[in-house]
């Protein structure tokens, strides 16, 4: 069991490469540089406003289909 | 008129909690099992709200409501790093839960203890996270409780009375019910705090700037630095440090042990990240539009109060005492939750080692009981004190705390590293992160990175490193594995899930 990776684990590392990936605009400083900026307005939000929530949004529903993955296979612990 | 309304809502507020305490918060047995962890018998709704009680803290409404109209966009890092710490929660809670289950665990230096098998080790991080680091967050809400109600009566109530009588609120609950009445009111102030604030925070901005849409408008026609981060490089600070540090906090972490099962400490994620973000996003973009106001941005203190003045300027009295419910809330669905659990580990962690035989049962619920209503005595008597670095020494004491990283929340996701390990890694720490808070002229050396983000990576490094050098122990193999025993034993299957 400690030399193969489960299928569980290997779910966990694909959706954390996913929050990963979702959140790098944040974390990795140029990137964040370049969208640190207020116009255009994307709806009614300036354009920062708008990347910081798609990210909360995005990282809501991923928490929520990894769960419901698990679930569904019956690998939550 | 205005005070004898707003003094009106709080009483039945309380009168409601009380009630709530009384009905379904009572203890069910005299053990610690139900005083530390309410027996482990929570559903997912209950634990839902308990979670987001204790991300949805009173500095959301005043610090950085405050932030957010002084300085603008860098004020949303809190909902950033509130949806990486569910992350972390979600990664980590089957293993310590399990744990919790099998080992008889009631909060995290147990947790700690069980995986490194060292009792100095459990001892530190007992008196760090459970005592050294929280004080300064239970001063500052007392402090805003008082605050709070002497603005909502318009002076008519003394801060240090309304302090008064928060703290015999608080210890009341805490000492009658434990955890279970801690749980069942923050069930409400969740409720409070996160969900009906959500409304009034969308009403009053269509009062006051006919939408979300026009309210950004207009603060781009006024102040367009404050629609951009004014410094990336910091907020990414406050975010990793702020996730790194966040289930390093004993309570945050207690919230695991109090679920029936794994399945309803996972299916929060169904709600907790898109409420919790919802929240704080709402709250601090109002803050933005806060910054149009002269009555919020003419000081500080102005602005730290501008949660209370936007709703009373939109609403008159009675949307005040609906603000001063939310920060009411906010602040006794954290500042409970830390009081019950420093008292189990006061008991479990901190006097039992040193008493011969142990305690009994029954002995360490006595214990907790006398240390929530000891310190909570010694809280009230400290915001007599002029204490004008307190907010400094909090977010030290935080950043401090993100170091403690490695020990308790690697730990969990990976078995490799022991105490000898963790020893390093929080020496190495937190003399980065104290030679920075003490030579900010250090600072350069780490590219301008914040103290407790370079301390938190550096004690990551050291870990990591060490654990790469050293043998996995058999025991902590067997921890781990034991885990997939259980799973496979149990069969666990959502079906069934109620009953593992």
């Amino acid at each position: 069991m400690r030399n193969r990776m489960s299928r569980k684990t290997k779910t966990r590392i694909g959706f954390g490469v996913y929050f990963f990936t979702v959140l790098f605009p944040i974390y990795c400083l140029p990137i964040f540089n370049k969208l640190n900026v207020a116009e255009p307005f994307i709806g009614p939000f300036p354009f920062i406003v708008f990347v910081i929530f798609l990210i909360g949004v995005l990282v809501s529903l991923g928490l929520i289909v990894l769960f419901e993955v698990e679930d569904r296979r019956g690998d939550l612990l | 008129m205005n005070a004898f309304l707003a003094i009106s809502v709080v009483v039945v507020y309380f009168i409601l909690l009380i009630f709530m305490v009384t009905k379904y918060g009572k203890a069910k047995d005299g053990g610690i099992d139900e005083f530390a962890v309410a027996g482990r018998t929570f559903p997912w709704y209950m634990i839902l709200f308990t979670i987001l009680g204790s991300w949805m803290v009173g500095s959301v409404f005043i610090a950085d409501f405050g932030w957010a109209a002084m300085e603008g966009a860098i004020a949303y890092y809190g909902a950033i790093y509130g949806l990486t710490g569910l992350i972390f929660f979600y990664y980590i809670a089957p293993r310590a839960w399990l744990w919790g289950k099998v080992h008889t665990l009631y909060n995290m230096p147990d947790c700690v203890g069980l995986r490194f098998n060292n009792k100095k080790l459990v001892f530190i991080i007992a008196l760090a996270a459970g005592f050294i680091i929280s004080w300064p967050w239970q001063v500052m809400a007392l402090m805003t409780f008082g605050y709070t109600i002497n603005v909502i009566t318009y002076g008519i109530v003394p801060i240090q009375v309304a302090v008064g009588i928060f703290a015999i609120v608080i210890a009341f609950y805490c000492i009658y019910g434990g955890m279970r009445s801690v749980v069942v009111t923050d069930f409400i102030q969740g409720l409070v705090c996160c969900v009906v604030v959500m409304f009034g925070v969308i009403a009053v901005m269509y009062i006051k700037f006919d939408g979300i849409g026009p309210m950004f408008k207009k603060v781009m026609a006024v102040n367009p630095d404050f629609l951009t981060v004014v410094d990336t490089k910091y907020m990414v600070s406050i975010i990793i440090s702020g996730t790194l540090g966040a289930y390093c906090f004993p309570e945050i972490f207690n919230r695991i042990f109090l679920a029936r099962s794994v399945r309803d400490v996972k299916i929060t994620v169904r709600l907790s990240p898109i409420i919790m973000f919802v929240s704080i996003f709402l709250v601090i973009s109002l803050g933005i539009g806060g910054s149009l106001m002269s009555s919020i941005t003419e000081s500080v203190e102005a602005a730290e109060s501008g949660f209370l003045t936007i709703f009373a300027d939109a609403g008159g009295p009675f949307l005040l005492a609906f603000a001063a419910i939310v920060i009411i809330a906010a602040e006794m669905s954290s500042i409970d939750s830390q009081m019950t659990v420093m008292g189990t580990i006061f008991a479990i962690n901190i006097v039992e080692p040193f008493k011969k035989g142990g305690l009994s049962d029954i002995a360490k619920v006595k214990v907790s009981r006398w240390f929530i209503a000891l310190w909570t005595l010694a809280m009230f008597f400290i915001t007599f004190c002029d204490l004008p670095m307190l907010i400094t020494y909090a977010i030290v004491t935080y950043e401090f705390l993100s170091i403690l990283f490695p020990t308790i929340i690697l730990s969990i996701l990976w078995r490799r590293g022991n105490a000898s390990a963790a020893f390093a890694s929080m020496i190495v720490g937190w003399s980065v992160c104290g030679s920075m808070q003490i030579w900010p002229q250090v600072m350069d050396l780490a590219g301008g990175w914040g103290a407790g983000f370079t301390g938190a990576v550096s004690s990551i490094i050291v870990y990591v490193i060490i654990a790469f050098l050293t043998p996995v122990e058999e025991r902590v193999n067997k921890l781990f594995d034991e885990v997939e025993a259980f799973n496979e034993e149990h069969g666990f299957k959502s079906e069934k899930a109620s009953s593992v």
